[in-house]
């Protein structure tokens, strides 16, 4: 049992320690600022990781991802917006709490509700590792393959309101994860001989396309939000919200575990966890006041059950690699890209660092009251931020991220290629949290399948961990299509509304096509199967999408011309400049330009805002790329002389 | 009061020896490196084992012992897994040969290449030196009921054997034994380090190759039992007794690969590009001799392997030589694992 309290290893040196503290405040300050949050979080972190060693890395990503949710509703909860499905079930009651002139005692019932939450589910994640124990020893390959084909289905039917649309994305993600060398027989795939496709696609430009640059844009197309002053913000009125989040411990408590069994749940994701703990409350909990009108049972099961979840959902991607949600694939990404590879093995051999990570789970969500209470007086400034003036700087950060994963100037083209398909996904409403389950799941579901084959055969699905595993997810499925059907009677609260998008379909059905082609001039015949197989399955959705989307589809379904030129010109020319003269300088002008005429910033202050984001890109990114490299040169003249 | 006793075994006397040598390996490389090329550049080491293995935490150990023999240099460690390690050998050999890149190389493509694979092989690269001298051994997993080789002979299923992929050096293995006992072995692709001791552990697979470090593994959570070693290696604390290949009467057609695949082992090389120029190459040697001498890396490297490092130039010379032997049993070698397979999939033994 020595695995239980694994203080040594965060104790043996100061790094982790410090760690924590770095990740619990900038955990903080992602989950506050307005268009940042734990995805982005990771993405942005990844130029710093590099430099971290492996241990230290990953207490920082895990504290830092523990605590986003920690605050992270407070800002939509003061101005009444909310940003995502599940901050408007805490909205709902929160922002009437705000009106009321109770702004304090909602912001402290949101984090004591939120960190008793964080706490619950890190709890819970400790005390799952003897059945993960119990677990591993019967978990063979074709199990392996069970559970990730349940969680590819599971995110692809529930991420989106179409599970066909949903599909597509997964095989495109399973496409685009055999980009590089072959992991079975070495051949190459899709490279047309570049060095720089060589190991596969660039996560951080991927991530960075298809969450970062689609935010912005969809941020320029629509007004700022308007915002009044903040009232009732008094330290009493502070201590009173705590207290209100201890009396109330049972809803609290129950909200949690709801929120624990969702987050392990593949696919499902936090919405629904959110709004189940809310429903939940307005089943068992006093309707006084009503809910909807300040009812604080309400504010206190959704931020409860919104953070508890990532203890939840920390379980599968840790103990057998499979992530539940696109936020813990980014995770496991971020792990391997740190040298930490987590799975059965990880349970069987080094079962303390699981519980390793749920006692950094708790202890920064401990860490995140006082750092969430620090923050209380700056709130009605954090949440008046312009997003226009914060988003530049977060895609400038994502392309540091991208160099420091590949220093070529591949890794921004790639970059705006992922940007173009996930302005496209978003705009048309198909889902892209499945494109990245595919892609991180494609290696393990390609080796997996084959090993089953070898081994098992066609018996494989006797198993009884196959059997049910699979059944699980089939049942998933059909659930998502009752649920669709349903869905379209009825106005949804979560997801992008579905555009019928035929060009889309047909592009990706062709780029399908040629992926199959071009399969047949692989180097070994067995490393033709996977891709062509996703390209199958691909092209099969994408003709019944064509059906659903030909007989609607009408010009006037045309988002494109909303887009914003404030946003969308400066960013070309960023995409533009780049590659030719290296990440600082068109950083320099990019933020420039964008603080000028996108958000209307003071120049003067544009102008301090840019060269110091220039700066930062040029100390974490260094002037890798492009032949011109202004900055690079400065600075081996300017340290000549030193 | 404590008695410290010394244990006087080889590894022991290598531990010493080598921090003698370190002292005296550092003077030199001092004076090159601070004024050579290295100084205030950045060194990229890349590896090719999968992340969390013992090759790359090997690897890893190297690069920061590069980094504490050049204390001017930036040493950038880089994990590649992809392809086989192939993908870390193509960014090596494809780098600019300007000593800034160097890298792990795998001897299992020497004999990718022989039967046809368009592979980086060994003779590729200018090579800096090698760690060791390994062979691996054959373990039987406890829940298989297998207690020696006999057991493997003419089974009515094959038994499986998971290894990384067809490139690696257990699919070879594990095909030449085969068509040199009659055993029936099946090696199976697509497990990498993790996922082996897994199949291990789980039950999936019956056997498995395994160098000193997971043979250390498996031992401690006694979940397999050694049944064979390629090569009668010497080993100062390992995993107990086992008949060597040599040991068996075996098929006279495919005898030549009992000691083929002892004169293969030299493992865990580390290499740059082939027309990297020879002063700046000379330097790199000079580094890695001075690296694999490091008190830490040594100390480290003694969990993992029996650390015997070799010269870079004096693996060049037995490269001819091998080379040779394989370019002059690439019909056979491929005859050899034609017939490993029939006898895996169908249990017939092969026509001479």
């Amino acid at each position: 049992m020595d695995w239980l309290f694994p203080a040594e290893r965060l104790f043996s040196t100061p790094g982790p320690s410090i760690a924590l503290m770095v990740g619990v405040v900038l955990g903080v300050a992602f989950g506050l600022l307005p268009g940042i949050n734990g995805k982005k979080g990771i993405i942005l972190s990844i130029p710093f990781l590099a430099a971290l060693d492996p241990l230290t890395a990953v207490v920082y990503l895990v504290a830092m991802h523990a605590v986003v949710h920690t605050c992270g509703s407070l800002p939509a909860v003061l101005v009444g917006v909310p940003t995502s499905a599940s901050e408007a079930a805490v909205v709902l009651d929160g922002y009437p709490l705000v009106k009321q002139g109770r702004a304090g005692e909602a912001i402290a019932a949101t984090i004591g509700a939120s960190a008793v939450g964080g706490l619950i589910g890190a709890l819970a994640l400790i005390a799952f590792i003897p059945i993960g124990l119990l677990l591993v020893p019967h978990i063979g390959s074709a199990e392996v393959m069970a559970l990730t084909m349940l969680g590819l289905l599971a995110v692809s039917a529930l991420s989106g309101k179409s599970l066909v649309r949903g599909l597509i994305v997964a095989a495109f993600g399973l496409l685009i994860a055999t980009v590089g060398f072959d992991n079975l027989t070495g051949a190459q795939r899709y490279t047309f001989h570049q060095m720089t496709l060589a190991p596969g696609l660039n996560i951080a430009s991927l991530l960075a396309g298809l969450f970062v640059i689609p935010e912005m844009i969809s941020l320029g197309s629509r007004p700022e939000a308007e915002r009044g002053p903040i009232r009732g913000m008094r330290i009493l009125d502070i201590v009173k919200g705590m207290a209100i989040a201890i009396r109330r411990f049972g809803i609290v408590f129950r909200a949690s575990i709801i929120g624990i069994i969702v987050g392990f749940i593949p696919g499902i994701g936090s919405s629904v966890s959110v709004w189940m703990a809310y429903g939940h409350a307005v089943q068992t909990e006093p309707h006084t006041p009503p809910f909807g009108q300040g009812n604080v049972a309400g504010l206190l099961a959704a931020e409860a059950a919104n953070n508890s979840k990532e203890g939840g959902s920390f379980a599968p991607t840790l103990m057998f690699a499979v992530p539940g949600s696109s936020g813990m694939a980014i995770m496991m990404l971020a792990f391997s890209f740190i040298g930490v590879d987590v799975g059965p093995r990880l349970v069987a051999q080094d079962p303390g660092f699981i519980s390793m990570v749920g006692w950094v789970i708790l202890a920064a969500n401990l860490l995140a009251i006082p750092a969430c209470l620090a923050f209380v007086p700056t709130f009605s400034f954090i949440a008046t931020l312009k997003q226009r003036a914060i988003m530049p700087i977060a895609l400038v950060l994502s392309a540091v991220a991208a160099i420091v994963v590949l220093p070529h100037p591949a890794s921004i083209i790639q970059m705006a290629v992922f940007g173009l398909v996930g302005v496209a996904f978003k705009h048309s409403g198909w889902p892209r949290p499945p494109l990245i389950l595919g892609f991180v799941m494609g290696p393990i579901l390609e080796s997996t399948l084959s090993r089953t084959m070898a081994v098992y055969g066609w018996e494989a699905l006797l198993r009884p961990g196959v059997a049910i595993l699979l059944s699980v997810g089939i049942g998933i499925v059909v659930w998502s299509g009752f649920r669709s059907r349903h869905r379209r009677q009825m106005p949804a609260e979560a997801s992008e509304e579905i555009t019928p998008a035929p060009v889309l379909a047909v592009l990706v059905m062709a780029l399908f096509a040629w992926a199959a082609v071009t399969a047949q001039d692989f180097a070994a015949a067995s490393a033709r199967m996977f891709p062509v197989g996703a390209s199958i399955l691909g092209m099969a959705c994408c003709v019944i999408v064509l059906i659903q989307d030909g007989r609607r589809f009408t010009f006037a379904d045309s988002q494109w011309r909303r887009f914003d030129p404030g946003t969308i010109v400066p960013m070309l020319g960023f995409f533009v400049l780049a590659p030719v003269t290296g990440l600082p300088l068109a950083t320099l002008l990019y933020v420039l330009v964008s603080l000028i005429w996108a958000a209307r910033v003071k120049n003067w202050i544009a102008v301090v805002i840019a060269i110091a984001t220039a700066w930062a890109a040029f100390f974490l990114g260094h002037d890798l790329i492009g032949p011109l490299r202004p900055f690079d040169k400065i600075w081996l003249w300017l340290t000549s002389f030193l | 009061m404590h008695a410290v006793i010394l244990r006087l075994n080889r590894r022991n006397l290598l531990a010493g020896s080598a921090a003698l040598a370190a002292a005296a390996a550092l003077r030199p490389l001092r004076a090159v490196a601070q004024e050579s090329y290295l100084s205030g550049q950045t060194l990229e080491f890349n590896s090719g084992s999968s992340e969390g293995s013992p090759g790359n935490q090997l690897m890893q150990e190297l690069a920061s012992a590069f980094g504490r023999v050049l204390p001017e240099t930036q040493v950038v460690f880089r994990a590649n897994p992809g392809g086989t390690s192939a993908l870390s050998a193509a960014i090596v050999a494809e780098a600019d040969p300007d000593g800034l890149t160097i890298g792990s190389i795998d001897t299992d493509s020497l004999l990718a290449k022989a039967i046809g694979s368009d592979v980086y092989d060994v003779s590729d690269f200018a090579l800096l030196g090698a760690l060791d001298q390994e062979s691996d051994m054959l373990f039987a997993s406890t829940a298989s009921g297998i207690t020696d080789v006999g057991d493997v002979i003419g089974r009515d299923e094959p038994a499986i054997l998971p290894v990384r992929s067809v490139t690696s050096g257990g699919y070879f293995q594990a095909l030449l034994i085969n068509s040199l006992l009659g055993t029936r072995i099946l090696p199976v692709t697509g497990y990498d380090s993790g996922a082996r001791h897994l199949a291990f552990v789980s039950g999936e697979a019956q056997l498995g190759f395994f160098g000193l470090s997971g043979a250390g593994q498996v031992l401690a959570d006694g979940t397999g039992r050694l049944i064979l070693k390629i090569a009668d290696l010497p080993l100062s604390e390992g995993p107990g007794e086992a008949p060597t290949l040599a040991s068996f009467d075996a098929n006279p057609e495919f005898l030549w690969i009992v000691d083929f695949l002892r004169t293969t082992g030299i493992s865990h090389i580390v290499g740059a590009p082939k027309s990297t120029p020879p002063d700046r190459l000379e330097v790199l040697r000079l580094a890695f001799n001075a690296a694999v001498a490091d008190p830490q890396f040594v100390e480290e490297a003694a969990k993992l392997i029996v650390l015997e490092p070799i010269p870079g130039a004096e693996i060049e010379v037995a490269l001819v030589g091998i080379l040779a032997r394989i370019e002059s049993l690439a019909e056979s070698l491929t005859r050899a694992l034609e017939c490993g397979m029939q006898i895996a999939i169908t249990g017939e033994a092969c026509a001479p």
